[in-house]
């Protein structure tokens, strides 16, 4: 894995499973839903996330509308597809050997 | 591009929205409004990257930057218009010059008939191993025992060879010409070949000897004679003294079984001679047909070949001069079975070999030019190096660089591959007429078809990788530093310029060298003595009716129409033959001299009248012409014969006084018996009474062959030959006014010029000296412009270094030189690797030329010097402007 695939890779899988979690979401929502459940540990960079998004929603694993939200603002929320949950399971795996892996170097280290 | 407007909507409001929320959530914080704004938009970061991202990830990205891709193309064209304009122009005649030859080629050589399963269709041949040459001709006694040993492996069927010649549309009516073409009734099945009108040939039209005068017009004929008039049928036409009946019209598309011939009428094989269906000798027809599926061409050659050697045995056994080698030659020719699935042709096996070369020629002038554009592109890559190193460095990526190139070179090559296409289809109809003759026009079919279209497409997408690719990968590959450190980046682009010179240098000497061969073999051929004068010497041919056979051949006959001619205007003399040379007639013999062993060789009997040496402007060598008298007489034991004939058979001995027999020539009183017969007589012994220079009987490029002149007998047609003041056009009304005053009967049937004959003698050379020629130029004019693009090129780029020298003392003559030193370095080697490549080259045309060697000095040197000279004159300017180079100019903006 290289370096850039694995963090796109990590925050595909935090993306997805954000979204498998907790519904159809806007851009804004899944960053500061990543934010609050790592507990401020990871901070979401737009310029990463937007790119992202529309990465996979090119790819068909998630599919994006236009909903009018609480506070009367329109916003482009997302939501997860049959090819995007599969993904998610591949992605998952492939990140839990990763981090894995990177666990037991430290360990031994 | 609306799609991309939505787009950029789309994501400027998503954004928008993200840091709106932000914002928000930073003021329920308690942040002031104005400087939460801020923050958000700050920690959010480069709205305008991310939709480009955006875009990147969500529009096809292909059709958009191929959309900007042509818009930088188009740019570049405005640009510099004279470089494509000049690139153009070189690409679309070269591909339209390819597209033409390989129409032909196509049309020749690969285009299956048009008819019902071709690939089992089979002509049979018979060659002698290891020879090139190969008859198809055939007797019908050969036919039926070839027909009764292949029963069970293949049908067979009998065609004659189509025959452009005199026939009318109305009996007794004006002569017109169309190509006429016996066949077996079964033809028409086997090939299924169905009706667009009434009916075609079939089995029954084969039964009854000269009982179906039925005829069946070709579909192109019946639209270009009669406008596709469905009142054809029944209506007679005729051909020889024969009337036919129309029966019906072939389907469209169906031009027959030869490649080069067009059929305009197929009337049955049964109404040929009668003689033909029952003589051993009378070879008039192909044998042709369809092996079953589950035969081999080679099964069904070993089971005719017994029959064939069977049928040669018995010839041999009852030739009546028959010698051990004539048995011998007879014996070493083979039966063959060749696929037919594309036709038979003697078209073919006359311009195979020039065809291909041609195009091979053709090809490497496409090289070339494509050599040629992929320099000039080149040198202009190189000006926009540094753009290029600007963008690698802004990040563009290098396929990117690399495709936007080939977008611009695709846009080039496909337009010009379009031009090109769309004027071979003028070009090609030329170049068929160029290989046409006036007595066996060539007609080709030449539609699109796969093979075309395939061709087109190879040759569009080949020439844009060709000059495209290179350019492209090199100015891609520049690294941003390099190009951006002044005069180091044009290096490379250089060398590879001087590489595509060296290339077109050697390709266009190999044309040179190439067309100069041909030019030459073509001039020694027309140098060659013809031992006539083939200037304006008119050949007329009179016929009468054969029902007035008794007038024919009486005495007030040609002799009166002959004086009637001599007195028209304008008219030198005449005289008349049994047929012209150089008309691929003759009749030959053997020939017994009195007292001395026969020839071995076959010798050319040509029956003329008195006046004919004088008419043709042949010398007299000794002894005298034949008399009027002499020619009136119905038989006269007299002969002359020419120097060929004397040096061959009486060393130094004088031939006048002489006698000499033709072989199987037999008394008057017994020229009525069979040959076979008259053979076994005595011979007839004639008199030489002089003896004539050598003439070229059918060819220029043979020795010329011995000839036994006799006085003409009397027959029902006769050539005139007319030498005329001037070219002698516009006699025909009184030549058939002197006709029809000798005899109302008398026709002028034909009427050609004996310079015509002997030109369509000499269409291969032409051909190859005529495209070789123009090629050899084009090749040259490519090859000039490539090496004065890359001098003018280097010249530019180095300014500055020249500057620097002529500011230390360089003299205007050092800097030309140095110019010259690089240019000649290019050509030599070029002309180096042209040389290896043209010698054995031309060993492979070697029979094609004449009078010369493969390796001929002329053509190599003549090659190279018209090379440095043209070299020279594209060098000139270059070098010039680099004299001119003023020092304190070039240096300002060091």
């Amino acid at each position: 894995m290289r370096k850039s695939d694995s963090l796109q890779s990590a925050l595909n899988v935090l993306v997805l499973t954000v979204l498998e979690k907790r519904g159809p979401l806007h851009g804004y929502a899944i960053a500061t839903l990543i934010e609050d459940l790592s507990e401020e540990a990871l901070r979401v960079e737009e310029g990463s996330l937007y790119p992202a998004l529309y990465r996979m929603e090119h790819s068909d694993w998630i599919r994006a509308s236009w909903v009018t939200t609480e506070n009367k603002r329109r916003a482009r929320v997302y939501e997860l597809t049959t090819e995007g949950t599969k993904q998610l399971a591949d992605e998952t795996g492939r990140w839990a050997n990763f981090s894995a892996g990177v666990n037991r170097v430290l360990q031994i280290a | 591009m609306m799609a991309r407007q939505r787009l950029h909507r789309e994501m400027t409001e998503e954004m928008q929205g993200h840091i709106d929320e932000r914002a928000e959530a930073l003021m329920a914080k308690g942040v002031p409004e104005e400087a939460a704004r801020r923050q958000a938009a700050l920690r959010f970061g480069n709205t305008s990257a991310i939709r480009e991202e955006g875009f990147a990830s969500r529009i096809s990205p292909w059709l958009e930057s191929i959309w900007q891709d042509l818009r930088y193309a188009g740019r570049s064209v405005l640009k510099s218009p004279g470089l494509y304009v000049v690139s153009f122009l070189s690409l679309t005649l070269t591909v339209a010059a390819n597209t033409a030859l390989f129409s032909i080629l196509n049309a020749l050589l690969f285009r299956p008939l048009p008819v019902k399963d071709p690939e089992t269709l089979i002509s049979i041949s018979y060659r002698i191993p290891g020879e090139t040459r190969y008859s198809e001709s055939a007797s019908v006694p050969l036919y039926e025992q070839l027909r009764e040993a292949a029963k069970g492996k293949a049908e067979l069927l009998i065609m004659g060879f189509p025959n452009t010649t005199e026939m009318r549309t109305t009996p007794g009516g004006p002569i017109e010409h169309a190509t006429v073409q016996h066949v077996s009734g079964a033809t028409f099945p086997m090939l299924g070949v169905t009706p667009v009108l009434g009916r075609v040939l079939n089995e029954e039209d084969d039964q009854t000897l000269g009982a179906h005068p039925y005829a069946v017009l070709g579909y192109d004929y019946w639209q270009r004679r009669f406008g596709g008039d469905r009142g054809v049928l029944g209506r007679k036409i005729q051909y020889g003294e024969t009337v036919y009946e129309i029966i019906g019209v072939a389907r469209k598309g169906f031009f027959g079984t030869d490649v080069g011939k067009i059929v305009d009428i197929w009337v049955p094989a049964s109404m040929y001679d009668r003689t033909a269906f029952t003589s051993l000798n009378y070879y008039w027809f192909r044998v042709f047909g369809r092996r079953h599926q589950d035969v081999s061409v080679e099964t069904l050659t070993a089971a005719l070949q017994p029959t064939y050697s069977a049928f040669v045995e018995e010839r041999i056994k009852e030739d009546p001069g028959s010698t051990p080698q004539r048995a011998e030659q007879s014996r070493s020719r083979k039966l063959s079975v060749d696929p037919a699935a594309s036709g038979s042709s003697g078209l073919r096996r006359q311009f195979r070999e020039p065809v291909l070369l041609v195009c091979g020629v053709a090809a490497l002038v496409l090289l070339i030019a494509c050599a040629n554009v992929a320099g000039l592109f080149l040198a202009k890559a190189s000006r926009r190096a540094r753009e290029m190193a600007m963008r690698t460095s802004l990040g563009a990526a290098r396929i990117r660089l690399l495709r936007q190139m080939l977008t611009e070179s695709a846009l080039l090559g496909i337009a010009a591959a379009c031009a090109g296409i769309l004027l071979s289809i003028v070009l090609a109809p030329l170049l068929v007429s160029m290989i046409s003759a006036e007595r066996v026009p060539v007609r080709l079919v030449m539609d699109m078809d796969w093979r075309m279209a395939l061709f087109c497409l190879g040759v569009s997408l080949g020439i844009t990788l060709l000059f495209g690719l290179v350019p492209a990968l090199q100015s891609s590959s520049i690294s941003p530093a390099q190009a951006m450190k002044e005069g180091t980046a044009i290096a490379a682009p250089l060398l590879t310029g001087g590489g595509f010179v060296v290339i077109q240098v050697a390709l266009a000497f190999v044309l040179v060298a190439v067309g100069l061969a041909f030019g030459l073999s073509f001039r020694n051929l027309l140098r060659q003595d013809l031992g006539f004068d083939q200037n304006n010497l008119l050949l007329a041919q009179f016929k009468m009716p054969s029902d007035s056979k008794e007038q024919s051949t009486s005495v007030s006959l040609w002799q009166p129409l002959r004086h009637r001619i001599e007195g028209i205007p304008g008219v030198e003399g005449v005289a008349y033959s049994n047929w012209p040379v150089f008309a691929s007639i003759s009749r030959t013999s053997r020939v017994v001299l009195l007292g001395k062993e026969p020839s071995q060789e076959n010798v050319v009997i040509l029956p003329v009248s008195d006046g004919y040496f004088s008419a043709m402007r042949t010398r007299l060598l000794a002894g005298r012409d034949f008399t009027e008298a002499e020619v009136n007489r119905a038989t006269i034991p007299l002969c002359i014969v020419n120097e060929a004939f004397a040096r061959r058979f009486l060393d130094t001995e004088n031939a006048v006084g002489l006698r000499a027999a033709i072989f199987g020539e037999a008394s008057p009183e017994n020229e009525d018996r069979p040959y076979l017969e008259r053979a076994k007589l005595p011979p007839y012994y004639r008199e030489i009474v002089g003896v004539v220079g050598n003439v070229r009987y059918g060819s220029m490029r043979e020795e010329p062959r011995p000839i036994i002149y006799i006085p003409a007998p009397r027959r029902e047609e006769y050539t005139f030959l007319i030498r005329t003041k001037g070219t002698g056009t516009g006699l025909t009304a009184q030549l058939r006014e002197s006709a029809a005053a000798v005899h109302p009967a008398l026709e002028l049937f034909r009427l050609e010029t004996q310079s015509r004959l002997v030109d369509d003698t000499l269409i291969r050379e032409r051909l190859l000296a005529g495209l070789g020629g123009a090629f050899g130029v084009l090749g040259l004019l490519l090859a000039a412009i490539g090496l004065y693009a890359l001098l003018s090129f280097s010249v530019a780029t180095r300014t500055k270094e020249i500057g620097v020298r002529m500011a230390l003392g360089a003299t205007q003559g050092l800097i030309i030189g140095g110019v010259w030193r690089s240019l000649f370095l290019l050509v030599g080697t070029g002309l180096l690797l042209g040389g290896l490549a043209a010698f054995p080259l031309l060993r492979t045309a070697e029979s094609l030329l004449f009078g010369m060697e493969p390796a001929d000095p002329v053509v190599g040197v003549g090659a190279a010097l018209l090379f440095l000279g043209v070299a020279l004159i594209a060098g000139t300017l270059p070098a010039l402007h680099a004299a001119r180079v003023n020092p304190t100019v070039a240096l300002r903006y060091e």
